[in-house]
């Protein structure tokens, strides 16, 4: 069990820097989930805490002490991969003892034949099939334990991945991706298995995805990257209600946020699509700005005077919730409400929608995206 | 009208077929068929396939002073059993064996490590040792034939197994096309390897080597049919010392101690020889053709 950090952890290939400065603060045991869009940087940062990749500049600490020149296999990790990378000529459980034999035998003792001369081989085998046996158990692989990889569906593969990290006790495991492959409804059933097994084992997880919303359901804390940047560490509500970078805002939560452009003039007061909205600025100064709203915050309103309206495109029903598409005028952004089934019955497409939302619920993102400590005032 | 076109194109295309598969096998044929017939029979071409094979006497055992009732035979046991009598065969077939065993061994221990270093590790100069690996397919082994037969003479090993082996124990064909599968090989695999505790020797050894088992099967197969078959190089390094000889080496031995036309016991020779080589294939067949398919696709 250990705790990770990364300190000024830079990566570049040649000119390409890929890493800017990430700096992390891992606790022992803790479940925390790298997410981004694809080719922000993830895997980079998961590979160089395994050490299968050096970091340009910076220090990784496992446990306290720093392992910059510390060989993968020495740092007592596990990972698992997004191919999951079984070895495809050993059956599962030659699979299983091949991380233990590495680990526990001595070069002399995994000499074939010969090895087995050596008089601590024994003891030590059945010490290593027992562990195998105890983490088949866990993950249900018993029956599979003679096959070949080959002869697996993903989802056996990818238990037995995890088994192969499992069975070496690790200080931490890093997964890569370990669902991506699987179909949508294993995957959801594999979201469970492994925050059970991870309160079971009570190891420290680091755990990359590219799905938010993997990343909300699973994580204590979770670590939005982008381009090379780590935007926000914290819990998963944190980052849902408070983002502090419109690009973690608009990657976090499905659908997306919806931004509207708006104005803030030399008083302060702010026009967003024609309408003024009762948000208070700090810094009044003339910019531009974006505001966000959670589609569950945007909410039906008929003839309000203060309201913003647009044109039904779409209606997408999950059954227990509706979105509605709006069009409001704009060419690169479309609103998305979400209402209840019985709300949403009245509207066609091709009504014009009235709609608002609390103030309070407004996030304000300055001309860079980023996020404006601002109040808003009263219940619209 | 388009079914008969059609037609038509397959017919072509079969005959065509055929007719190289008949140039490619005849001699096979011819040779097969003069290890079963008697000279005569061979001389004056009858007898079909087999020959009549009706009971002749052999020359030779008479000439040694044998009563003649002694010396008769059928005409494929004579020819057979002179293959074997007339030249030590079986010495031959066994140097072959040795030495394209020896250098199909020694071929892999190093062309594997090449190949992984070649496609799966990064370092300086990486592209151009395996633009230098391209060139080197490009000379022909007899250009460096006499370079390589001096140095041998002068450390003193011509006339031994090492001469026939060690000129051919650096295949860069066998690099390349092991390199060629290697970067088929899934990077994830090495790393969780890696991660495992393998040392890069093990990784190579004992993951790399298991996954690439068609394509060792594939340069196998070339590896071993170009070394046995060889006359050129044996020639060269093997002046006089018959105890070394490989087999096409020693059939050219063979023809030159039988008198002039003694067709049938040469043509079993070489059937004899031809014979491994083509159970080999046959039996490594499936997996020979896996693995240039898979060479080839990815
Ligand atoms: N060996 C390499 N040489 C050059 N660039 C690389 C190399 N490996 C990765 N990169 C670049 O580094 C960036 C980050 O790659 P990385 O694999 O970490 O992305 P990722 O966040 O894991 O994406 P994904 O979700 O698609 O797996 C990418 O832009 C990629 O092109
Ligand atoms: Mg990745």
């Amino acid at each position: 069990m250990a705790g990770i950090t990364l300190q000024g952890v830079t990566k570049a290939y040649g000119s390409q820097s890929v890493l800017n400065d990430i700096n992390l603060d891992i606790a022992d045991g803790e479940f925390l989930t790298l997410v981004g869009p694809s080719g922000c940087g993830k895997s980079t940062t998961l590979r160089i805490i395994a050490g299968l990749e050096t970091q340009s500049t910076g220090d990784v600490f496992i446990d306290g002490s720093i392992v910059n020149e510390t060989r993968p296999s020495k740092r007592d990790l596990a990972m698992v991969f997004q191919s999951y990378a079984l070895y495809p000529h050993l059956t599962v459980h030659q699979n299983l003892i091949t991380p233990l034999k590495l680990r526990d035998l001595t070069a002399l003792e995994r000499v074939p034949l010969f090895g087995h001369l050596m008089p601590e081989r024994g003891k030590k085998m059945s010490i290593i099939s027992s562990e195998v046996q105890k983490v088949a158990e866990i993950l249900k692989i018993e029956p599979l334990l003679d096959r070949k990889p080959g002869q697996l569906s993903g989802g056996q593969r990818q238990r037995v991945a995890l088994g192969r990290a499992m069975v070496r006790n690790p200080a931490a495991f890093l997964m890569d991706e370990p669902l991506s492959n699987l179909d949508a409804s294993l995957r959801v059933h594999m979201r469970a298995e492994l925050s059970e097994l991870h309160r079971e084992l009570k190891a420290t997880f680091i755990y990359v995805t590219h799905d938010q919303a993997e990343a909300l359901t699973m994580s204590d804390r979770i670590a939005v990257m982008m381009d090379g940047d780590l935007l926000q560490l914290g819990p998963p509500d944190e980052v849902y209600e408070d983002p502090t970078d419109i690009r973690v805002a608009e990657f976090i939560g499905s659908p997306k946020m919806n931004i509207l452009p708006a104005i803030c003039d030399e008083k302060g007061s702010i026009n967003c699509l024609g309408q003024k909205i009762k948000v208070a600025l700090k810094d009044k100064t003339k910019q531009s700005l974006s505001i966000g709203i959670r589609p569950e915050h945007l909410v039906l309103q008929s003839g309000a005077k203060s309201s913003f309206s647009g044109l039904l495109t779409y209606k997408e029903n999950l059954g227990s919730d509706v979105f509605l598409h709006l069009d409001i005028g704009l060419e690169t952004q479309k609103v998305v409400i979400r209402t209840d089934p019985q709300d949403a019955n009245s509207a066609k497409i091709g009504d014009k929608i009235s709609f608002g939302a609390s103030p309070n619920k407004y996030l304000v993102f300055d001309a860079n995206g980023k996020r404006i400590d601002a109040r808003g005032r009263g219940n619209s | 009208m388009e079914l008969k076109a059609s037609w038509l194109g397959e017919f072509f295309k079969h005959s065509v077929l055929i007719a190289g598969a008949i140039v490619v096998l005849l001699p096979f044929y011819l040779m097969l068929s003069y290890s079963l017939k008697s000279p005569s029979e061979i001389e004056t071409n009858t007898g079909g396939f087999t020959g009549a094979q009706q009971i002749m006497t052999d020359s030779r055992c008479v000439k040694a002073g044998n009563a003649e009732e002694d010396c008769l035979m059928r005409p494929i046991v004579y020819n057979y059993t002179a293959a074997f009598k007339e030249a030590p065969l079986v010495r031959y077939m066994l140097n072959g064996v040795f030495v394209t065993v020896s250098i199909f061994i020694i071929q892999v221990i190093v062309a594997l490590p090449c190949a992984y270093a070649l496609s799966k590790l990064k370092f300086w100069g990486r592209d151009v040792v395996f633009g230098l690996v391209i060139f080197c397919l490009l000379i022909p082994v007899h250009a460096i034939a006499l370079p390589l037969y001096i140095m041998l003479a002068k450390v003193g090993l011509t006339n031994s197994y090492a001469a026939l082996i060690i000129p051919w124990t650096i295949s860069v064909f066998g690099i390349f096309l092991m390199r060629q599968f290697f970067m088929t090989v899934p990077d994830d695999l090495i790393d969780a390897a890696r991660m495992d505790g393998m040392s890069e020797f093990s990784i190579v050894w004992q993951v790399m080597l298991p996954t690439a088992i068609p394509a060792l099967l594939a340069f196998g197969i070339f590896s071993v049919v170009a070394h046995w078959n060889d006359y050129y190089w044996p020639r060269v390094v093997i002046t006089g010392n018959k105890d070394l000889m490989t087999p096409p080496l020693g059939l050219r031995m063979f023809k030159s101690d039988m008198d002039g036309n003694e067709y049938g016991p040469m043509m079993a020779a070489t059937t004899v020889i031809v014979l491994p080589l083509v159970i080999i294939f046959l039996m490594a067949q499936r997996r020979f053709i896996e693995g240039i398919t898979m060479t080839g696709m990815k």
